[in-house]
């Protein structure tokens, strides 16, 4: 069978990725249809497009198409036809306007993964260069100037300082330094861009954490930003890159433990599949700044007074960190030892809404409607727990639960949990 | 019906053997992709992860979808349930004869398996979101087994229709390697691999304390 050229293409990326769970789910799904309302986009707009099965079919139909002998000779049965260059194009939409958060996985009754056939489904469009521009520009930014927002080392450095001034004041200590570049130094600390840039009050509650537990930590200057928009693309390569530089970085530094901040697919990329990636064990571990806070509170290296913020405080379960990375029950036990009164949504942990913020979203702004239009179910389930203050644990998160606040008017204050922690710790 | 029961008697092992041969074949292709565990050094059991995957993750009030649509998780049920024992009486039949007693409880399984088929069929057909993500082969596969359960509930209450219950068999094992049928074998290596990452990673984790 004659194969097109954009076929061809998108086969070379489909067959690179091709192992025993990706098979499995692209040959099990039944098209039952009950992925469709475990999705908050289908949620919020009840089409097609936004049935995770109806995404993940982009890349089943050419995987049965190609590889299977009903798809060759019995195509119609399957109603399969040759992938073409529209065709990609009508991929766009579906395959980019998702999170990825697998919420469906944990509804499916078969447990297919639909974020690896969608996350595949852009591998093929992002080399075939049809992803869009705002997400591939931040994926070539990641890789040569370390960072998707452009952030450079002199802004990061200019961005401590203030920070350290800061600290200075609030510890009442004007020999407080931020540690950077120290080698021998247990922990290396990376955060993500965009908290530098639009949440560096998170930053700073980080390292006034570290500060109260006498930890021994740094900085880099040359890694300073953990953002991996490799995951986004679904581009292997780009992804691989940079987390080769943040496991260089750490080597060098001759660290035990990478520490990433309050970035949910950052820790995911790190934490769980950098070493797929890279096919080694990383040589020292990856936690996430909660994980680490909650051994030091439950070692009793901090304590934390709940007085400090009376208010009624929810969360919300980044997916990344939760369903997909396994930090479910730590910032559960901060929050009810730093605050008055902790309140769950429903539902919550893996089979919490998401809140519409993930995937890249935030980088494509042609769908900003759809962003938020999207997190209607996540607005419905802040509203409903009364909370005045709205904790979570993803800058990504972050910035879609703000974003959330103003459009759905739920009069929230959102805030990282580091923050919570950090106003409530005693010496 | 003499004539039907001898022709499907002589065709049936070839469709037996054709089902099983593609079922391997299909299978071996999918297991060569191989498996490699992830590196990542685990934060939870993958083996609990699995257990809790293949049995209570499946309860009815552990999913969303199941408290929104619970007629379509009864549906299902009630067809494979329906699927299960229509097949157990065939195999029980191959090697001696059913008690009459239990004869209509396989009349009645096959029967609740039937409507619930149907149902799940009307529900695609008439469903503008289900029609969006059908093909050919849904609405198929899903003929095929309400024949089958067809075929079984009249020969539980006519053993004369033996005969155009094989038939029907024989239509369905044709069919099963070619379409989606074939997720009865890769529904337990689809819901174990979800119970091994997820399990892994520690997300089904919920033993822990909450408090310190």
């Amino acid at each position: 069978m004659a194969q097109t050229t954009v076929a061809h293409d998108a086969l070379q990326v489909l067959d690179a990725r091709l192992n025993l769970p990706l098979t499995t789910y692209l040959e099990a799904c039944t098209h039952c249809g009950l992925c469709a309302e475990a999705c908050h986009l289908y949620r919020a707009d009840p089409v097609a497009k936004h049935i995770p099965c109806f995404k993940a079919d982009t890349v089943r139909k050419v995987y049965q198409r190609y590889h299977t002998p009903t798809g060759r000779f019995l195509p119609w049965l399957l109603g399969l036809s040759d992938l073409d260059d529209e065709t990609l194009d009508d991929w766009v939409e579906p395959v980019f306007q998702c999170t990825m958060c697998r919420r469906c996985s944990i509804e499916c009754p078969l447990g297919i993964d639909n974020a690896a056939m969608i996350a595949t489904a852009r591998a093929i469009l992002t080399s075939a260069g049809k992803a869009p521009p705002t997400l591939m520009e931040h994926g070539r930014k990641s890789c040569e100037a370390g960072s998707p927002l452009g952030l450079t080392r002199e802004q990061f450095l200019d961005r401590m300082e203030w920070i350290e001034e800061e600290l200075q004041e609030e510890l009442d200590d004007d020999d407080y330094e931020v540690p950077i570049d120290q080698e021998g130094a247990d922990i290396l600390f990376i955060p993500a861009s965009i908290e530098l840039m639009k949440y560096p009050q998170s930053i700073q509650a980080c390292c006034r954490i570290f500060q109260q537990a006498g930890a021994s930590w740094t900085l880099s200057s040359t890694c300073y930003d953990v953002t991996n928009f490799g995951v986004f693309l679904g581009d292997s390569q780009i992804s691989r890159t940079i987390a080769t530089r943040d496991i260089e970085e750490a080597e060098r530094l001759g660290v035990h433990t990478v520490v990433t901040s309050e970035c949910g697919h950052a820790y995911r990329a790190l934490r769980w599949e950098a070493p797929d990636w890279l096919q080694e064990s990383l040589p020292f571990e990856v936690k996430n700044i909660l994980e680490l806070a909650d051994e030091w509170v439950a070692e009793g290296r901090l304590r934390l007074d709940p007085s400090a913020n009376p208010e009624p405080v929810t969360y919300h379960d980044p997916c990344n960190i939760t369903r997909n990375g396994g930090v479910v029950e730590e910032p559960r036990r901060l929050l009810s030892a730093c605050t008055e009164e902790f309140r769950e949504m429903t539902p919550n942990r893996e089979r919490n809404w998401c809140c519409g913020g993930g995937g890249g979203f935030h980088s494509m702004p042609e769908y900003d409607d759809v962003r938020l239009a999207s997190g209607e179910m996540k607005a419905k389930q802040v509203e409903s727990t009364g909370a005045t203050v709205l904790a979570t644990a993803c800058a990504n998160c972050h910035l879609q639960l703000s974003d959330l606040s103003d459009h759905y008017e739920l009069g929230v204050e959102t805030v990282s949990v580091t923050e919570l922690m950090a106003n409530a710790l005693v010496e | 019906m003499e004539l039907l029961d001898h022709l499907t008697r002589l065709v049936f092992p070839y469709a037996l053997a054709w089902c099983l041969f593609l079922l391997v074949l299909r299978t071996a292709v999918v297991l060569r992709r191989g498996y490699k565990v992830e590196l990542g050094a685990p934060k939870g059991s993958p083996r609990r992860g699995i257990l809790y995957s293949l049995t209570f993750s499946m309860l009815p009030w552990k999913k969303d979808s199941t408290r929104r649509h619970p007629w379509t998780y009864a549906a299902g049920m009630g067809m494979h349930l329906g699927i299960f024992l229509t097949v157990l009486f065939a195999l029980g039949r191959r090697f001696a004869s059913w008690p009459d007693w239990s004869l209509p409880i396989f009349a009645v399984a096959a029967f609740v398996g039937l409507v619930s088929a149907l149902g799940l069929f009307v529900k695609r057909g008439t469903r503008a979101y289900m029609h969006a993500i059908s093909t050919l082969d849904d609405f198929l596969a899903n003929a095929l087994v309400q024949l089958y359960l067809l075929g079984g509930f009249l020969t539980a209450l006519f053993p004369a229709l033996n005969g155009f219950w094989r038939l029907t068999a024989i239509l369905l094992l044709l069919y099963v390697p070619l379409g989606k049928i074939y997720h009865m074998l890769l529904f337990f290596v689809s819901r174990s691999l979800f119970g091994l990452q997820f399990g892994r990673r520690g997300v089904l984790r919920h033993d822990l304390p909450i408090s310190y």
